[in-house]
């Protein structure tokens, strides 16, 4: 006779019931057999994406005037980077959430000074030509706020010129357009990613001032662009070429579609503290996948969309046959799960 | 079960103050050799859809051959050998797959209330490895050394800065994401891989939603007795 | 001929790509929803194992202990 007992007591008891063969060795074997041939395949068939790396020197060639520009937002301070805040520097406060302020918390850790690390220690590290010598030697013994306004006001023309130096209007910009100008011919020459590779020193894996210099320009961002990878086109799921790129990251970067996220003006919340609030939705979401068989309602779902009929129908056909057929005799059901 | 050997005594009988043989026993009680490496199991585990655990663990196995030889051979190699982009590609697909079969056995797990009968660490091992593998993931692509390393560490940097992860986790720094990739969170992956596998393994298949106990000896072939 | 041909260049030639995977992939949008090609393909892969692996028939156990 075969008792009915809830579904719940038997889950958490030991398995008394019917059983069949099951080579776990083999099972084993086998999967990892069909897995290496199928990535054999698929490597031999299509290889992999190396979309090669952009360097300072093809910034510099390919977008000489917007190298340029950068360099002059950089001794300015309204590049992102000089602007960015923790953990490079003090000029921000970081993105705080409420109570929630880690940003500003951690503090500066990794420092960098954009105008010294990106411009004026490169410049320094080589013999320059003379009027860029000159020009170092001014700035260096000019006051912070001589620097200010000289950087300022010639990022201010350049801006206004659309990086057009042969529009710039006239004014005093110091010796700013000679330091940008000593800094491109750097670029240009390949030694400023050396200088900035090296960084004074012989071993270093920190690339963070290149990084932040490279991303200040459009280079970076450009390149990315066409390569369909900006955050705002679903870019963190993809990848360069025609490869698949992360499909596991499509929730992260559905928020970034949202035009709530995703707004043209700066000053709206949102849009201003979205790298945060979007990282707390998903840590929320991720302990909420973490926690779901203690959760009331999802952790039903599987119960009320009864998926698990079409899994386990032999199982139920002959519970059904067993309990239909019971009554006080014999089960009908097999023995040694033999079907 | 008795042993004919007096100086295992210890085993069944008694308390014993070794730690030694305090966990042998605990071991064997939990997981004896026949759950370990079962040649049965339950008649309703009759599905396409459970092979889907092993074939990640499968990919895994890939994936993590393929790493190692990069890993001996460094994260620059691959830019200018053949048989480096070879074992890049082997790499790349590898966890492709591994995504998709952990994905699709996610599914299943879900889709079958796997958490039931105090099934519940199973579940979260499994979501632990899942998350583990993102990071991971994440990390192998700020390790490729080329575009798209630069690009995904520039923008990573935001997120992780905006909530003060960026403040010790630096994804620019290509030594620390390089050990963590390779060394750290396979690490981590593995143990809670291996914790995750017992755990199935320590309790079984889970049963049919609303499955009936059998206590027919008739059904029983272990020939123990039965839960009435 | 293939004695005077290095390994790494018969590796070379051996692993070359049959797709050209290195150009830019193609998109498909509607409104802000916008998916590569190769990753939709990925996607419906997945759905398209899940619903096979429980919707075909298991082999049967033929062979008692």
């Amino acid at each position: 006779m075969t008792a009915r007992v809830s579904g719940a007591d038997v889950a958490a008891q030991e398995w008394k019931g019917p059983s069949r063969r099951y080579d776990i060795l083999k099972e084993g074997v086998v999967a990892i057999v069909v897995v290496s041939i199928l990535t054999v395949l698929m490597a031999g068939m299509f290889g992999s994406p190396d979309e090669p790396q952009l360097t300072i020197k093809a910034w510099a060639a390919n977008a000489r005037d917007n190298f340029y520009a950068t360099t002059v937002q950089e001794l300015a301070g309204t590049s992102e980077s000089a602007g960015y805040g923790p953990p490079y520097n003090t000029a921000g406060t970081g993105l705080s959430v409420g109570p929630l302020a880690p940003q500003k918390w951690f503090g500066v850790t990794h420092p960098v000074d954009p105008a010294s690390d990106f411009v004026i220690t490169p410049l320094h590290s080589q013999q320059q030509p003379a009027d860029v010598a000159a020009a170092l030697k001014r700035w260096e013994a000019a006051s912070p706020d001589r620097q200010a306004a000289w950087a300022t006001a010639f990022d201010t023309a350049l801006t206004d010129a659309d990086d057009d130096l042969t529009r710039v209007r006239a004014g005093d910009y110091g010796p700013v357009p000679a330091l940008a100008k000593g800094l491109t011919a750097m670029a240009v020459s390949g030694a400023l990613d050396g200088v900035l590779m090296a960084q004074g020193g012989f071993y270093q894996t920190d690339f963070t001032k290149q990084i932040l210099f490279l991303g200040d320009g459009s280079y970076l961002d450009d390149a990315a662009t066409a390569a369909h990878l900006q955050g705002d086109t679903w870019g963190m799921m993809n990848e360069t070429g025609s490869y698949p790129g992360q499909a596991w990251l499509w929730l992260y970067s559905f928020w970034y579609q949202i035009p709530q996220f995703n707004s043209d003006n700066p000053d709206d919340y949102l849009t201003s503290h979205a790298d945060a609030i979007i990282f707390y939705i998903m840590a929320v979401l991720s302990l909420g996948l973490l926690l779901l068989p203690f959760i009331p309602g999802l952790k039903s779902i599987p119960r009320w969309i009864p998926l698990h009929r079409l899994i386990w129908r032999d199982y139920y056909r002959q519970q059904s046959i067993d309990t239909s057929g019971a009554g006080g005799g014999d089960s009908s059901g097999d023995a040694g799960g033999s079907r | 079960m008795t042993t004919a050997r007096p100086d295992l005594e210890f085993e069944h009988g008694g308390s014993s103050s070794m730690w030694t043989s305090r966990l042998r026993r605990r071991w064997m009680s939990t997981l004896p050799p026949d759950k370990l490496l079962p040649d049965r199991q339950p008649a309703y585990v009759a599905s396409w859809i459970y092979v889907f655990g092993v074939l990640t663990l499968a990919a895994f196995f890939v994936i993590l051959l393929s790493g190692l030889v990069l890993s001996f051979v460094g994260p620059a190699w691959y830019h200018t050998s053949s048989a480096g982009r070879f074992i890049n590609s082997l790499h790349f697909w590898s966890v492709q797959l591994f995504f998709i079969f952990m994905v699709v056995h996610l599914w299943g797990k879900f889709w079958m209330a796997a958490w039931r009968g105090r099934r519940a660490l199973t579940w979260m091992t499994g979501v632990v490895c899942f998350l583990a593998s993102l990071g991971t993931a994440f990390t192998g692509y700020l390790v490729q050394t080329n575009f798209d390393s630069q690009w995904i560490s520039f923008e990573a940097k935001d997120g992780l800065n905006a909530v003060g992860i960026g403040a010790f986790f630096n994804v620019a720094n290509l030594g620390q994401m390089l050990l963590v990739h390779a060394c750290l969170l396979p690490l981590v992956v593995g143990v809670v891989v291996v914790w995750h596998v017992l755990l199935v393994r320590r309790h079984g298949v889970v049963t049919p939603i609303d499955a009936v106990a059998a206590t027919d000896p008739a059904q029983d072939v272990a020939g123990t007795k039965v839960v009435s | 001929m293939s004695s005077t041909i290095g390994a790494e260049e018969t590796f070379r030639v051996a692993t070359q790509p049959l797709a050209d995977v290195n150009g830019p992939a193609s998109y498909l949008g509607w409104g802000w929803l916008s998916i590569s090609v190769p990753n939709l393909i990925v996607i419906l892969v997945m759905i398209l194992l899940f619903v096979l692996a429980i919707v075909l028939p298991f082999p049967k156990d033929r062979q008692n202990r």
